[in-house]
């Protein structure tokens, strides 16, 4: 049947693009602080500090009393979180948006495995979405994020993965918008293996040209929704190694063959990635010579946060020096985001700019 | 189940998708168009039968050369011509071959290689396109004869029922099996989806239908692993159904053109080349240089590949005589160096448009 049937209204249309726009704002990003108690525990346990409530409050209200607007347009909350108060019993969503800054929500509920696989898995949270996204509203979010995984291997990522993967972030999508909330799609394709860049290029843009069929399936406004995929970059164990340019035009290429022009913007995920590595990457497909026609972006946890938790080590004595490192690092991303980043490590331009490879090598 | 193996077996090599990229652009130059001159004997019979000219292989040679050998001007707005398959081993009166003419003048050939549409049983009268036999052999063939782009359309229309789940997969498959083929050998494929103007639907309906079909087409050869970056894409413009009641602006049919275009056609395509339809010379026109016009983000080229709308005042003025040729050519070059500029939001329409056109521009949300 192709009868139109609209799922959103002309306002609830401006009003997800209106969001959209905000977060994606030339020169913001993401801060994805929406590590679940059991991450942030991992995170915690690498300086010593013990996971506990009030660590974790503590540890948020370090970042959002500091977080700079100019910088970033959007930050990700875990559930908790969005609860908790600063020192100063201001509860974080008012704190967050007062200064101008979108809140947003993690709403999945993580992976679930997909039998008969290699070990793949699909992700769930569907249940009652609808109801727990108008809480969310009306609590101050306005956008979510769902994050699925994929993984690169001899047989993997296999159809039955890319599919349902693709139609649960279709699903849940559809369920964020007709509740006023931006879905930020994240199909992270795990950077664990061997492969090389070409291999994450080609996965990549099977993956995204699935998701992209699914959201069109499920009739979801695309001016209204953000993308937060992996960048492409070769595996972890890939004897290889690749420029921050050549990891540009691998994934700018990728998206330009995947990603419709009426995506507002992309938001990359730093996944295993330094703080410096995420910056530069970012930075490098500011500057590709492709043409780009969404915001390129960063969404970033670790990569905003490493330097502020060990400067932190969960002592209120170093508070400003873990403040300073974040406000750094988000700075920097702010630049990357421009394609106006110089790296204080100076690989100088020249050098860098010389491995530069014209888009159908890819 | 099939198990898909995520691998790459590299379709194309560095160079061939190089070759395939530059053909695109050169096609879509800013400023250039393309001349659809491939009308089937089938369909020159009705465009002559129109003009009391028997439809002759003699009379269909004297036609197209009348085209090809316009002045100078041609080349300038006309980046690419698409031939039909007789038409591309005629010549001039001077026994100089067509293709290499229209070469020459450094437009690039292009042949049409679908044998038309056949129906898809248990359907509401839809179709699917058939031509795949030997595409391969056919496409290295006409490479060899000085072909560079190859154009293959199925056809889709708007009904309370139309287009189905099937008709919309079936020829968003048979389009990217063409495409594939038409790549291996060279060839650029222009992948034309084209839902008919048929109907008495409205534009929603229509940009409804079109971004379903496009997000289809886009998946399919995604598939087939077809290169994007070396194809290009002939649909229909968003418009109302031929009898529909409500009446557009052009401003409103750019947006909604614009919006479904920006919904499924990913970035890396490099040109989208509108057919013009049952759409006079004037009105596709005015509507193309509308959707150059229009304040979003257009990453593709934006341009005409027209038949009807950049021949009809020369088949009228040409009538089947020698003597009227010059002025036939002179009726064709005026509307492609026309089309030349709306394709850059150039045209100034003896109609509206201009300045006050702009403002009747509302925003995408609304689409």
């Amino acid at each position: 049947m192709t009868t139109q049937f609209p799922s959103l209204s002309p306002a609830q249309k401006k009003e997800l693009s209106d969001i959209a726009q905000r977060i994606v704002a030339p020169g913001k990003g993401i801060l994805a602080a929406d590590e679940s108690t059991g991450t942030m525990g991992k995170r915690l346990e690498k300086i010593n500090v013990e996971n506990n409530e009030e660590n974790r409050r503590t540890f948020r209200d370090l970042l959002f009393s500091a977080v700079d607007a100019n910088c970033i347009g959007g930050i990700i909350f875990f559930h908790e979180t969005l609860y908790q108060k600063s020192d100063k019993g201001v509860p974080f969503p008012k704190l967050v948006k007062d200064k101008g800054i979108v809140v947003g929500i993690k709403v999945d509920k993580g992976t679930a495995g997909l039998n008969g696989t290699d070990g793949e898995t699909t992700t769930q949270g569907l249940d009652g979405l609808s109801e727990r996204c108008a809480q969310y509203k009306k609590d101050g979010c306005d956008f979510a994020k769902w994050r699925c995984v994929l993984k690169i291997s001899d047989a993997c990522p296999s159809a039955l993965a890319i599919a349902e993967n693709a139609n649960v972030l279709a699903r849940y999508a559809s369920i964020c918008q007709q509740n006023g909330l931006v879905p930020i799609v994240e199909p992270e394709i795990l950077p664990d293996g061997t492969h090389d860049l070409l291999r994450t290029q080609y996965v990549t843009e099977k993956v995204l040209a699935a998701t992209y069929k699914a959201l069109n399936d499920h009739h979801v406004y695309l001016e209204g929704t953000l993308l937060k995929p992996n960048m492409v970059t070769a595996g972890h164990s890939c004897p290889k190694k690749f420029t921050p340019q050549e990891v540009a035009m691998a994934t700018v290429t990728a998206l330009r063959r995947t990603v419709p022009a009426a995506v507002p913007g992309i938001t990359f995920l730093s996944g295993g990635q330094s703080e410096e590595e995420a910056t530069q990457n970012l930075n490098a497909m500011n500057q590709t010579a492709l043409h780009r026609p969404w915001k390129l972006s960063f969404s970033y946890g670790r990569a905003l946060q490493a330097s502020a938790l060990a400067a932190w080590q969960g002592k209120a004595s170093n508070k400003k020096a873990a403040q300073d490192a974040f406000t750094s690092r988000a700075k920097s991303n702010g630049l990357a985001a421009k394609g106006e980043y110089t790296s204080t490590a100076g690989a100088d331009k020249a050098s860098t700019q010389s491995l530069h490879t014209a888009n159908y090598v890819y | 189940m099939i198990i898909v193996m995520p691998h790459q077996y590299p379709a194309l090599t560095t160079e061939q998708k190089k070759e395939l990229q530059e053909i695109a652009e050169r096609i879509t130059t800013p400023g250039k168009g393309i001349l659809a001159a491939d009308e089937s004997t089938g369909s020159m019979g009705k465009r002559l039968s129109a003009i009391g000219v028997d439809n002759t292989e003699e009379n269909r040679r004297l036609y197209r050369q009348l085209l090809f050998t316009a002045d100078e001007r041609m080349d300038a707005c006309i980046g690419g011509v698409i031939f039909f398959h007789e038409t591309l081993y005629q010549s001039t009166d001077d026994g100089t071959n067509f293709a290499q003419l229209i070469k020459d003048r450094g437009i690039v050939v292009g042949i049409k290689v679908d044998k038309g549409v056949v129906p898809l049983a248990g359907t509401d009268g839809e179709t699917t396109t058939q031509g795949l036999d030997g595409l391969a052999e056919r496409c290295a063939q006409y490479k060899a004869d000085g072909a560079d782009f190859a154009k293959w359309r199925s056809v889709l229309k708007i009904s309370e029922h139309t287009p189905s789940e099937l008709a919309i997969m079936e020829n968003a498959n048979v389009l990217a099996r063409y495409a594939s083929i038409c790549q291996q050998n060279g060839i650029v494929p222009i992948v034309e989806p084209e839902i008919l103007p048929d109907g008495d639907h409205d534009l929603k309906r229509c940009q409804y239908v079109t971004e379903k079909v496009l997000a289809a087409v886009y998946k399919a050869l995604s598939d087939h692993h077809v290169y994007l970056e070396g194809t290009l894409l002939k649909p229909n413009m968003v418009t109302p159904g031929h009898a529909c009641s409500k009446k557009y602006t052009s401003e409103e049919i750019a947006m909604a053109t614009v919006t479904a275009l920006r919904r499924t056609v990913p970035p890396a395509v490099t040109g989208v080349t509108f057919l013009s339809g049952g759409q006079s010379e004037e009105e596709a026109s005015i509507n193309l240089n509308a959707i150059n016009l229009c304040p979003l983000g257009k990453p593709w080229a934006l341009t005409f590949s027209y038949g009807r709308a950049l021949q009809a005042s020369a088949l009228n003025t040409w009538r089947g005589e020698r003597e009227n040729e010059k002025a036939a050519a002179e009726q064709f070059i005026k509307r492609a160096e026309l089309n030349g500029l709306a394709a850059q939001g150039k045209y100034e329409s003896t109609g509206e448009s201009g300045a006050a056109g702009q403002s009747l521009y509302v925003a995408n949300h609304a689409y």
